[in-house]
């Protein structure tokens, strides 16, 4: 297996786009701001939903969700989910006494193929310095507030190795498909910034 | 323009992919189709133009069995921006090498960036 190295740069193409979005940017001919509201738009689009696929496989599949955790690559791969450049999917779940938190360190250090591209606060210099410093006050910032008796585990991702989150099931979600119970899960809370809450109402048909 | 108005505005002349299959596979896709977008909200060039460039680099990819879609994208855009006079294909190659020469400098866990020469 070759597998990048930390310190290796993107690749060729990643390097050419960077300096096309240099150079135009410097001369003004387009609006950083602008190209990342596209690029936020077609986030969505991208790939949060194969990871929601995943999240809501574990949760109605206990089998699934053994091998998911034991062996993470080769389950999410069962999906059809596999990554560009031979990394490991190792996946961590939530539970009511375990929180589960991802950060990365370089950019390019997030399961795109189960997750699509990183949100922008993910890639910010304050998250990836202060997850792992202190992570219950950056889980309060984005709403997360846990109790001190929830162990909080933070997962440093590298080029090689991706997390992915399990959040717990939300609360009321009994009876709901597994088409259904994936749309319930956000981006968020398969990095482990969010948990999901409650359903209320969305069981009763008609 | 909202990025939904984007959206409705090339829903038919995007890429457009079957439900659950990724829009874009790596970060750099997604750049380089959003640079596309904001030269061509800026005026720099019609998307008829641009549909005929990407088109002719697809034609060329085939003749050799490549079928990279984006990168088709990004070496359309890469002429295109040259065409226009927007951009120098030297100095294109120079800021490549920059970048290439700071994510080789900087340790992981830093922020890559450019030196301001």
């Amino acid at each position: 297996m070759s597998h990048d190295h930390e310190q290796d740069p993107p690749s060729e193409m990643a390097l050419r786009v960077k300096a096309l979005e240099t150079l135009l940017t410097q001369r003004g001919y387009v609006d950083p701001s602008a190209v990342d509201k596209v690029i936020d738009h077609y986030q969505n689009a991208v790939g949060p939903r194969n990871g929601a696929k995943v999240v809501a496989k574990a949760w109605t599949d206990t089998e699934f969700k053994k091998r998911l955790l034991e062996n993470g690559t080769q389950t999410i791969a069962e999906l059809g989910f596999i990554g560009l450049q031979g990394e490991y999917m190792v996946a961590v779940e939530n539970t009511p006494s375990v929180h589960n938190l991802v950060v990365c360190t370089l950019c390019s250090c997030y399961p795109w193929s189960v997750l699509g591209l990183p949100p922008s606060w993910y890639k910010s210099h304050a998250y990836r310095s202060r997850a792992v410093r202190e992570p219950r006050a950056v889980l309060k910032e984005f709403g997360v507030d846990l109790d001190q008796s929830v162990e909080v585990n933070v997962w440093d991702s590298t080029s090689e190795v991706r997390y992915l989150v399990i959040p717990q099931r939300p609360e009321g979600s009994n009876g709901l498909s597994e088409a259904e119970l994936a749309d319930l899960v956000t981006t968020n809370s398969m990095i482990g910034t969010h948990v999901l809450p409650p359903v209320s109402k969305v069981g009763e048909q008609l | 323009m909202t990025a939904d108005e984007i959206a409705s505005k090339f829903a038919s002349q995007v890429p457009l992919v079957d439900e659950g299959e990724p829009v874009f596979n790596e970060p750099w896709q997604a750049q380089v189709f959003a640079l596309t977008i904001g030269l061509y909200d800026g005026g720099h060039f019609g998307w008829q133009e641009w549909s005929e460039a990407l088109g002719k680099t697809r034609a060329a990819q085939a003749r050799t069995g490549e079928d990279d879609y984006y990168l088709a994208w990004l070496d359309t855009l890469s002429d295109l921006v040259v065409e226009k006079g927007l951009a120098e294909p030297e100095q294109l190659r120079f800021l490549r090498d920059q970048w290439r020469e700071a994510y080789l400098r900087t340790p992981h866990g830093q922020p890559v960036e450019l030196d301001e020469a």
